[in-house]
């Protein structure tokens, strides 16, 4: 068996995942802010629009931004030369994107349950906004912040659709796992595939077994 | 209680719409006679011309018979039909996978004929990325190459078989290849800029020649042609739209339509 397309998909997840984590987790404190609550409804549209439009649709989008011949694009490759498109960072940005709903709206729904009365007892004791949130407010919306971050990760790692369209398909930089077993399959190769599907199978049941066990766990601690 | 009535006939109601508006979308085929149909699985590169020419020609002769085409890269439909999907016609890039189907019992041998040619040609986009970049030679100084996938999709064996009589496979293979699935993924990565150059059919580059340059094209004595070949599948034998179709598909009127998007009609007689 080949081990680059997993290795390949292991390091895409984990980059987005980090990236993803803090992102998310910033984006949601700060929608958990704003008073409006017209302005909240169509911000988080806008957040989550990825989650559920088709992932080639987002690769459309990626591609109308990044591409080569758009603006910003253009900019990237003749300030860095290098195009963003087909690179590996390609893959991280396909991952990143689709996978960003997941952790942002995991951490918002476990920020907006944190009991504002020890928010606002922190406040009374001097503490400011940055301590408050590191100190309060993350430690106790912490189970729902890790199982979005399990969810983002496994849906980066499963990311496809808009993989294939702004990062090639290049063996040994942008072929993951799903796009790895696509191929497979799409030639004819289906034993060629079963390893992968495989991998990505008890992966992604690990996540969501680990997420519920976690749940589980959290909540009798409490 | 209440709330579970509702949300039941909510259910309904919605249930019936939804089945109500995919009657609707299928009702003009209800009113007028029954259709027959025939499913063809077709090449990639073969979806303009059937779709802008081929299927509306056909249908407008044949007025009770519905074509479904089914495009994607050849080795992608063989697969398909030997998964047992439901399809009448073949019609592919590559003469290996019919044979292969016909060492299978998969179709009907008396059918199989030879159709058309096509070229391979390196393309890049209009204007290029990369102007170094002038014939197959300097295939190295791209960052990557847009290829089919040998193993679905012709257009990538035919590409590995030019750049193999060229003696440039190897360097190129060392390098970065991106491999579609089927020649329109290829082309779009070339159309788009994100691939430098890429090894497509001359009929794609012929037929958007607006967005796509040809660099080069791949000829020589030592150069196995791209031929495109058609079948009944067995499933298809006792369809007779099937048959219909794989007839119209060898007239004067189609050869036309083919020559029109780039293609070129297969003059080496039988195969």
């Amino acid at each position: 068996m080949d081990w680059t397309p997993l290795l390949i998909s292991l390091k895409t997840a984990t980059v987005s995942i980090v990236i993803t984590f803090f992102v998310g987790l910033i984006f949601a404190y700060w929608i958990t802010r704003i008073k409006s609550s017209k302005v909240k409804m169509i911000v988080d549209g806008f957040f989550t629009l990825p989650l559920v439009l088709p992932p080639t649709v987002v690769g459309f989008f990626l591609l109308a931004i990044f591409g080569v011949n758009q603006p910003i694009g253009k900019f990237v490759l003749t300030t860095l030369g290098h195009t963003i498109v087909f690179s590996w960072w390609a893959t991280v940005l396909a991952a990143g994107v689709v996978s960003f709903p997941l952790m942002y709206r995991s951490a918002r729904g476990a920020m907006e349950q944190v009991d504002q009365q020890y928010v606002l007892a922190a406040k009374t004791l001097g503490m400011n906004e940055m301590t408050t949130f590191i100190k309060v407010i993350f430690p106790l919306a912490k189970p729902g912040i890790i199982a979005g971050a399990v969810l983002a990760f496994a849906r980066g790692l499963g990311e496809f659709g808009a993989t294939i369209m702004i990062a090639g398909n290049i063996a040994g930089k942008t072929q993951t796992l799903p796009l790895s077993v696509y191929t497979q399959v799409m030639g004819g190769n289906m034993e060629g595939a079963y390893d992968y599907v495989l991998i990505l199978s008890v992966i992604s049941f690990c996540a969501i077994v680990g997420i519920n066990y976690f749940s589980l766990w959290g909540g009798r601690k409490s | 209680m209440g709330k579970m009535v509702k949300l039941i006939g909510t259910s309904i109601i919605l249930l019936t719409l939804s089945l109500g508006l995919g009657s609707c979308a299928t009702g003009e085929k209800e009113t007028q006679d029954k259709k027959e149909t025939v499913t063809i699985g077709a090449a990639a590169s073969l979806n303009d011309v059937f779709v802008e020419k081929i299927i509306p020609a056909f249908e407008e002769k044949y007025e009770n018979t519905e074509v479904v085409a089914n495009f994607g890269g050849s080795g992608t439909i063989k697969m398909q039909i030997e998964q047992g999907s439901e399809q009448d016609l073949f019609f592919s890039a590559s003469v290996d996978y019919v044979e292969e189907l016909e060492d299978e019992g998969l179709i009907d041998s008396d059918s199989f004929v030879y159709l058309l040619e096509n070229r391979i040609v390196l393309a890049s986009a209009k204007p290029p990325q990369n102007e170094t970049i002038k014939s197959f030679t300097d295939l190295s100084r791209a960052k990557v190459v847009a290829m089919g996938n040998p193993e679905s999709a012709p257009v990538g064996k035919y590409g590995q078989q030019a750049l193999e009589a060229m003696g440039l496979w190897e360097e190129v293979a060392s390098g970065e290849i991106s491999y579609g699935n089927d020649v329109s993924q290829v082309v779009s990565w070339i159309k788009e800029g994100s691939a430098e150059v890429g090894l497509i059919y001359q009929s794609d580059a012929v037929r958007d020649s607006e967005h796509l340059q040809i660099i080069d094209v791949a000829q020589g004595e030592n150069m196995k042609p791209c031929i495109y070949s058609l079948a009944l599948i067995d499933e298809g034998k006792d369809n007779e739209a099937a048959h219909q179709l794989f007839a119209f598909l060898q007239t004067p009127e189609v050869k036309k339509m083919f020559e029109e998007y780039g293609f070129q009609w297969y003059e080496g007689g039988a195969r």
